[in-house]
């Protein structure tokens, strides 16, 4: 945890001598994904000590190391972005940085996938209303995505990579919503213990994501040209939900280590 | 005799297993350790408690009954 923080008060300081440089100080959205590589830098360093602290053999171990790489994947899709803009003045589409972003959605899919997988979640036990009402309003929601960021996204005057990569971030946040609804029932399936309680945090992570790419997605002109107020309340969303992220491996380090020491106290 | 202690040593390995399948192998051996020399009882108790602590009461008490019908066993409390 020392070394966390250590690492966490190094990158901050380089951030904040970055910031007094010149084309720093006049390119705010470069200053904008400097500030947001923060937030996912952090959030990948807790899922390494997380993935660290369990260990690297088992299920839940290889779950946990494929959402630790797709969140890394996301930060280095960050920094390349960053380092795009600050060598070229603009970011190309797509980018190195597109790929690694999309590549992190998979890392996340089946990393979780693996978690629903070993969790094995009682569907009779459930209250069947409620069982209804989540599947109604996920189907909802991908079918709001698949409409819009996927079949709205389609345009036939870019290339097929353009379209490709612009209707892969819809099927990334389809996939992020069907597997919130598995991390609902999840949640449910355990409630009452200790793993509910720290999904629910992914759960929260996930949802900010969502939101800030819809966000994105309807005011992308705006976010581009970096116009506020919608330029900052997308990115309030995407670091909150790197926060919440963030909180999600810190928990389950701090769960991990409560269950190394409880023999020893036992004894 | 000899069958309980052979139960003992599966009945500790399956625990064992299911620990790391669901917490990771830091946490799996230090359980090793510490049932290595407990009866069965202190182990289905120990891991009843554990499981229903991480998993929930519904959820907990689902896996520790598979547990104890694979080794047919009933918890003396």
């Amino acid at each position: 945890m020392n070394k966390l923080i250590g690492g966490i008060v190094i990158y901050v300081f380089i951030i904040a001598a970055i910031m007094w440089f010149p084309p720093f100080v006049t390119n705010k959205l470069l200053l904008n994904n400097l500030i947001y590589s923060t937030f996912s830098f952090i959030a990948t360093c807790a899922g390494i000590v997380a993935i660290r602290t369990m260990g690297f053999k088992g299920n839940q171990a290889k779950s946990l190391l494929l959402i630790v790489i797709g969140i890394g994947s996301w930060f280095m899709a960050d920094v390349l972005w960053g380092v795009e803009l600050l060598i070229r003045g603009e970011a190309a589409y797509p980018s190195i940085g597109d790929y690694l972003y999309l590549f992190g959605y998979i890392a996340l899919f089946i990393g979780l996938v693996k978690q629903i997988q070993l969790a094995r979640i009682s569907f009779h036990s459930m209250n069947k209303i409620m069982l209804s009402i989540t599947a109604l309003f996920t189907l909802f929601a991908i079918g709001g995505f698949a409409y819009f960021s996927i079949y709205l996204a389609y345009s036939p005057e870019v290339s097929l990579l353009e379209n490709f990569v612009t209707m892969g971030y819809g099927a990334g946040d389809i996939i992020l919503i069907i597997v919130s609804f598995f991390l609902i029932l999840l949640m449910w399936d355990y409630r009452g213990g200790r793993l509910s309680t720290i999904w629910l945090f992914l759960l929260v992570g996930f949802m900010m994501d969502i939101t800030g790419d819809s966000l994105y997605a309807y005011f992308i002109s705006d976010y581009e040209a970096n116009i506020n107020p919608i330029t900052n309340i997308t990115n309030y969303f995407y670091n909150g939900g790197y926060i919440f992220i963030t909180i999600y491996f810190l928990k389950m380090t701090e769960l991990l280590k409560y269950l190394a020491q409880k023999p020893l106290l036992k004894k | 005799m000899e069958d309980s202690t052979q139960q003992k040593k599966t009945l500790i390995e399956d625990i064992i297993n299911l620990y790391e399948q669901y917490f990771g192998s830091n946490m799996a051996e230090s359980y090793r350790r510490f049932y290595s020399d407990k009866d069965i009882n202190t182990i289905l108790l120990s891991s009843k408690e554990l499981i229903e602590e991480l998993m929930g009461p519904v959820k907990g008490n689902e896996m520790f009954e598979k547990i104890s019908q694979q080794y047919h066993l009933d918890l003396q409390l």
